[in-house]
């Protein structure tokens, strides 16, 4: 980002594009402020009541911090010859890199196994946890609203303080201060769980058993905008109030059977019978306009105006019923294994349930004789597998039209408000289970005494009835409907390998690595093919990203392409000359090609973005979209190292992501030539200027593009050292001496290299990943913070 | 030990057992329409549904009078890549407000139709004028589809999974549906209501009447639909016995503290306390820099120099004029220093504009404001009759409605203003800016022309009245706006955010923005439209 001067230069120079006086002016290394834009009196060198010098900031300094953190635990565990038990206790402060942000957690586990009989055992687990978390991350962070964030204003703000004669505006008036001063956003909650297991031997070969559990959780946030923020501002102080409530029951009942028939054949299995349920209620409650702000999140009695909403209650219920049976050939050269189970879910109406069956078998070829005689050969183990899974992670009453009375209200005619009740969107009954069929075929080695080992994985997986929360047509009245539709492949191979260097008494060095190569394709989307942008297409469109500006969508779902593809115009850097923009018209003369894509594009002129009219009919319309990019990795990888030597150990792990791309959003601010926002340096020193004919970054008063173009598109590959751990144990001569058990201390670094060339925080962020339709895409993408771990590990 | 294991084991079979029953849902915290449709109050809260979205920023709230003012010709919008005002927007552009106002319009009337269906399945006693309030309610949405979009898809019955793409049908056909409803609604409202947010027969005939003299206006001289929009015209005067109730100060139609205007044909309903989006956006939107004790404001729309000087200049000293516009200078509401603004103020910034001023509220709080929206009132019918009456050749009769609202806009200060004064036919226009100039029927034409631009600016109406004769008239505005003489200078600073734009007045450019474009996100998603639905121009 630009500092001061830059800044204030780049400024002046959209000021003169637009024929007004400049807004800075310098006096060695000051940079003096003029407001522009009012009656009042022209800047005046020798008037320091016509300008105001600024304060530079470093609003990133300001908005993230060096952050510290502290976690200790403690285990106990003993027992008896028939008891055991297991106790252990927690607690965690972390700080955020945000300033402000942290949280704080306690934590507690125990579990008892005893034997109550010679046929009766018992497993008793309880824990339960509580923490308060406070965020920084800010308001919508996603959609393009005003609500900002202070990721955003941290990079966009003009980079000093603004001076007290600025006249505010929707573009300056919330900084990085607002957001450590006048936000809270703070979360307790709470979680207590326990599970009771009775096992039962009813004979030699049969055995029943009865597990019941349950977890019991709240979380209670406050979020408060104070007025120098968006939300505060528009409403005089906004208070958002979240209380929620989950349960959770799961009861088993399992049959289960062991059997040796002969020295060659093994058979067990179990049949059985499950049943969840799950609640979950949220409370909602909204004030605003306050008289006193100082309370924050806890003075909802001090709004004026409390909006009680209609309360969001999500319960399901699963049942079960399932068997399944392994059959071991020869001392476990042949095994086989077979499942079914057939699920019920309360989500779906008219198709509750979903049948599974999967079936598996593997070969030791190790244990055959012809392996046995080659000596190199350690373990060889081939397996195939077959098997179908469901999907109904979508949320419930998806199936019921429902009716609420916090969308929308009405008053009469005295100003008193009315309630009004709405439907919450277009209910689908025909919602089923979305299934998955997977094939795999793999091979386990070990070579060299063990010292070379892997496997080796292909496989294919077929999903058809997708579950999408599809984007229907706003003439509908709703923008979205929960569908099974389309079908998706993955297919790919996936390979690991470990090697032991040196193994011996004193220094051990092993490395290992693995590589995954995936291919997704989308099979069909039940759709006919139509027209989308510039190819026939049979596809969906994801969903729109922007709601002021990207207000396409930027992934398309087409028939024959990876999921997700990225969709829109492509350019070809900056118009140098006019006559590049020629074209022959159907009529045999030359014309120049215009963009209905942007304000002013019936004329570009040079220096603007050059646009590629892919149809070649002379505008660059709608009709000129085209695919931009893929977000789908071409092999993603990984690698690391353990060595140790005596007592020390140093273990470091990379992983990466190779061929993927990325949607920058950010560059809507951070790489045009629009508006007061701050911009990247590289962008500033590549502005198109007569003198200096850049072919990146368009002229200063060029067109905002609001548009999904490839300049937005990056390449996002990278590979990541995430984390590197040097530890020393002890030797027992002194944790002897200490009366201690096995003890150690170590140092881990965590994300302390990253190789990219993405240009955002974090080539890893994907803004809108609860979104299917929306993939790939940084939008205000909070950075990865890197951090050291001090630890020490005490065995009593 | 034995016992408990047995309990456990019917305990987990009985509930595995009433499986089926156990895997129903049944939301506890919603309503649902057996529930609602039961009984005549709780119906109600489903209709109050459809005259919110209505209400709502969506529709009224905010988007339609966002398109219809600043995309009108008249309006001015601070350049932001927001270029509304230019009249030369891109698909994808308009800030946001014409996906919004799209949005909004299908919204209600989504659940018009679901009441609507539900309502008609009902055993409600009064459901024949439920509905018909339901019915009215959508012809306003589909009438601002054909008018300000053109053609349009056409729902009326509830979304289900298998209809949610539908083809787009032709602004006649939209107009159609807006007719079929507004004249199933008439025969079951009430003939006329005590206050205006709801609808009445005498709503219901003064819509019909204002969809064929739109039609009949772009239609020009001579079309069929004139007397049509006479013949539904004339109900209501004789509903009402040709006595049209217009308030006597045309000011006090905008003071926030008026909810319940005899004027009102149709209105909708604030409350300051409103869900959501239910609250009157319009102060915050135009109202200028610190012109309220609590409110937000930002100087970035206005009124365009050249319509206002135009207003100016035909009706010097109107007091309709100080009713519209914050102009010259306004208090600062905590200091009461003056605050100059156009035309004190004629250099390209913040305050170089005049701002809009119907919307005022003294009293909003953050953006909020409960004040009261005119969907439709009495001046506007009298003017639209005048100009039906002037086309069927009766140019007598369309004086007599035009001077009723002329007097009443000169006679809304004490002393009367001096202008402007009554028209006589077959005399001279009393205007100075019109003189020598005989009142006849063309004369009129331009006259009621320019007439409903200055009477109804601000009000969600502008957009269809500057298109409503064509391109030509469109084009007179443009051009006037092209001419503004303090404008010339600041439509060569393109980059200077406070700077007006230079209008279209090619026949191009002025079809294209004769309609606003159809949104890039129902062209992306309707499977039923193609990239040939949309708009010229687009």
């Amino acid at each position: 980002m630009l500092n001061a001067t830059d800044y204030a230069t780049y400024i002046n120079s959209q000021n003169i594009a637009g024929g007004t006086v400049p807004s800075y002016y310098f006096d060695g290394n000051d940079v003096r402020f003029y407001q522009t834009g009012t009656t009042g009196a022209a800047y005046n060198p020798s008037d320091p009541t016509t300008y105001s010098v600024v304060q530079p900031t470093d609003w990133q300094n300001v908005a993230y911090h060096q952050a510290k953190s502290e976690n200790v635990a403690l285990n106990a565990s003993g027992g008896s010859d028939n008891t055991t038990y297991y106790l252990s206790g927690g607690y965690k402060n972390i700080q955020g890199i945000a300033v402000g942000a942290g949280l704080r957690l306690g934590t507690f586990r125990g579990s008892l196994i005893s034997k109550l009989t010679d046929r009766l055992d018992l497993n008793l687990v309880v824990g339960g946890s509580m923490g308060r978390n406070t965020m920084q991350q800010g308001g919508d962070v996603l959609r393009g609203t005003g609500n900002g964030n202070i990721t955003r204003d941290a990079l966009s703000s003009q980079p000093f303080i603004l001076p007290p004669n600025a006249i505010s505006n929707d573009e300056n008036r919330t900084s990085v201060y607002s957001w450590l001063n006048d936000y809270d956003d703070i979360t307790t909650n709470g979680n207590f769980n326990g599970s009771l297991n009775l096992k039962y031997k009813l004979s030699n070969v049969f055995n029943y058993s009865v597990r019941v559990g349950g977890v019991n959780s709240y979380s209670d946030r406050g979020r408060w905008f104070g007025t120098s923020l968006f939300p505060g501002y528009n409403n005089n102080g906004s208070l958002g109030i979240t209380n929620a409530r989950n349960t959770n029951y799961t009861i088993e009942n399992l049959l289960g059977f062991n059997k040796k028939f002969s020295p060659v054949f093994k058979f067990d299995g179990v049949i059985g019978a499950t049943y969840d349920t799950y609640s979950t209620l949220v409370n909602n409650y909204t004030g605003i306009n306050f008289n006193i702000y100082s309370l924050r999140t806890n003075g909802l009695a001090l709004a004026n105006s409390i909006t009680v909403a209609t309360p969001s209650q999500l319960d399901y219920q699963i049942s079960s019923f399932l068997g399944r049976a392994n059959f071991d050939f020869f001392g476990g050269k042949y095994l086989a294994t077979v499942n079914f189970r057939a699920d019920g879910s309360s989500k779906f109406q008219k198709d509750k349930w979903g049948y599974f069956p999967a079936a598996a078998l593997a070969w030791k070829l190790d244990q055959e004789n012809f392996i046995k005689k080659i000596n190199f050969i350690d373990q060889l183990k081939l397996r195939v597998g077959w098997g179908i899974t469901g999907n109904q992670s979508i949320s419930p009453y998806s199936t019921i039209n429902q009716f609420g009375t916090s969308n929308i209200s009405y008053a009469d005619q005295n100003g008193n408000k009315l309630l009004a009740a709405t439907t919450f969107g277009v209910a689908n009954p025909n919602l089923k289970w979305e299934t998955t069929q997977s094939d795999n075929l793999g091979l386990d080695f070990a070579f060299l005494k063990s010292r070379i080992s892997g496997s080796i994985d292909v496989y294919r997986k077929t999903t058809t009835d997708l579950l999408l929360n599809k984007s229907i047509p706003p003439s509908n009245g709703f923008t979205s409907l929960l569908v099974n539709e389309g079908s998706l492949r993955n297919q790919g191979i996936e390979l690991s390998l470990n090697g032991e260097v040196i193994r011996n008494a004193v220094v051990k060095f092993s490395l290992s690595g693995n590589i995954a190569v995936n291919r997704a394709k989308v099979i069909n989307v039940g759709q006919p093919i139509g027209q989308f942008g510039a190819n026939a297409l049979s596809a969906f469109s994801g969903s729109a990203i922007g709601q002021s500006f990207y207000q396409d969508y930027t992934n398309i779902f087409a028939a024959g392409y990876a999921p997700g593809m990225f969709y829109g115009y492509k350019t070809a850097g900056i118009i140098q000359n006019l006559s590049e923009l020629n074209y022959t018209a159907s009529d045999g003369t030359t014309k120049s090609t215009t963009y209905a894509i942007i304000a002013g594009g019936g004329a570009p002129k040079v220096g603007d973005v050059k646009f590629v009219d892919v149809n070649g009919d002379g505008v660059v319309n709608a009709n000129d979209r085209t695919f931009i990019g893929n977000p789908n990795p071409n092999f993603t990888y990984g690698f690391g190292l353990n060595f140790s030597y005596k007592q020390l150990t140093l273990s470091t792990t990379f992983y990466g992501v190779s061929g993927v791309q990325r949607i920058n959003a950010n560059d809507y601010f951070e790489d045009q030539t629009i508006g007061n926002s701050n911009i990247k340096q590289s962008v500033y020193n590549n502005i198109w200027t007569a003198q200096n004919p850049g072919n990146t970054t368009p002229r200063v008063g060029a067109s905002s593009i609001t548009v999904i173009t490839d300049r937005i598109v990056e390449d996002a590959s990278f590979l990541r050292m995430s984390d590197v751990t040097v530890s020393y144990t002890l030797p027992d001569k002194i944790t002897n001496k200490l009366k201690l058990g096995r003890t150690s201390l170590y140092v881990t670094g965590k994300n302390l290299l990253l190789f990219t060339k993405y240009t955002g925080y974090d080539p890893e962020v994907n803004s809108f990943g609860f979104d299917g339709l929306r993939q790939g895409i940084d939008w205000n993408g909070f950075p990865n913070s890197k951090s050291f771990i001090l630890g020490i590990n005490v065995g009593f | 030990m034995k016992k408990i294991l047995l309990s456990l084991l019917i305990i987990g079979t009985c509930v595995n057992y009433s499986c089926k029953k156990a895997l129903l849902e049944s939301p506890a915290y919603t309503l649902n329409q057996q529930t609602l449709f039961t009984d005549a109050a709780s119906a109600q809260l489903a209709l109050n549904g459809c005259y919110g979205d209505l209400a709502s920023q969506g529709v009224y709230g905010q988007a339609l009078f966002m398109i219809s003012e600043m995309g009108s010709g008249m309006g001015w919008l601070k350049k932001t890549g927001d270029e509304l005002s230019s009249l030369n927007i891109i698909a994808s552009g308009g800030g946001g407000f014409v996906p919004m106002l799209w949005n909004g319009l299908y919204q209600t009337i989504g659940q018009c139709n679901i009441f609507i269906d539900a309502a008609q399945k009902s055993s409600l006693s009064n459901k024949a004028n439920m509905i018909a309030q339901a019915k009215f309610i959508r012809a306003l949405c589909y009438y601002n589809l054909a008018f300000i979009y053109g053609g349009a898809p056409i729902k009326t019955a509830p979304t289900t999974p298998e209809t949610t793409n539908v083809a787009k049908s032709t602004k006649q056909q939209v107009v159609d549906q807006v007719v079929a409803d507004l004249v199933a609604a008439e025969a079951d409202l009430n003939t006329t209501q005590a206050d205006a947010s709801v609808p009445s027969k005498v709503a219901a005939n003064a819509m019909l009447a204002k969809v064929y003299f739109l039609l009949a206006s772009a239609d020009g001289t001579g079309s069929p639909n004139w007397a049509i929009a006479e013949q539904y015209g004339n109900k209501v005067f004789t509903i009402l016995n040709n006595n049209i109730p217009l308030e006597s100060n045309y000011a006090s139609l905008f003071d926030v503290n008026n909810r319940t205007s005899k004027e009102a044909i149709f209105k909708l309903n604030y409350s300051t306390l409103g869900l959501n989006t239910a609250f009157n956006k319009g102060s915050w939107a135009f109202s200028p820099l610190s012109s309220t004790l609590k409110g937000t404001h930002f100087d970035v729309r206005g009124a365009s120099r050249a319509f206002y000087s135009y207003f100016k200049k035909q009706h010097t000293g109107d007091p309709r004029i100080d009713a519209t516009f914050f102009h010259v200078s306004y208090p600062n509401a905590s200091t009461g220093a003056a605050i100059t603004v156009y035309p004190t103020v004629t250099t390209y910034v913040q305050t170089g504009y005049p701002f809009i001023k119907k919307y005022y509220d003294p009293n909003q709080v953050g953006q909020i404001s409960s004040k009261t929206n005119y969907v439709y009132r009495y001046a506007d019918f009298l003017l639209l009759m005048a100009d039906v009456e002037n086309e069927l050749g009766k140019s007598g009769t369309a004086v007599t409605y035009l001077n009723q609202v002329l007097t009443r806009a000169r006679t809304s200060v004490t002393p009367a203003a001096a202008q402007p004064l009554n028209l006589t036919l077959g005399a001279q226009a009393p205007t100075p800016a019109l003189a020598g100039q005989i009142v006849d029927q063309a004369f009129l034409r331009q006259f009621i022309f320019d007439e409903r631009l200055f009477e109804l600016f601000e009000e969600g109406h502008s957009f269809m009245e500057a298109r409503r004769r064509g391109i030509s008239y469109l084009g007179q505005i443009t051009a006037r706006h092209n001419a503004q003489a303090d404008a010339i200078a600041g439509f060569s600073m393109p980059a200077n955010n406070w700077t007006e734009y230079l209008l279209p007045t090619s026949t191009d450019g002025l079809t294209k923005a004769m309609l606003m474009p159809i949104p890039p996100g129902e062209l992306n998603t309707n499977t039923a439209l193609t990239i040939k639905d949309q708009n010229p121009g687009y």
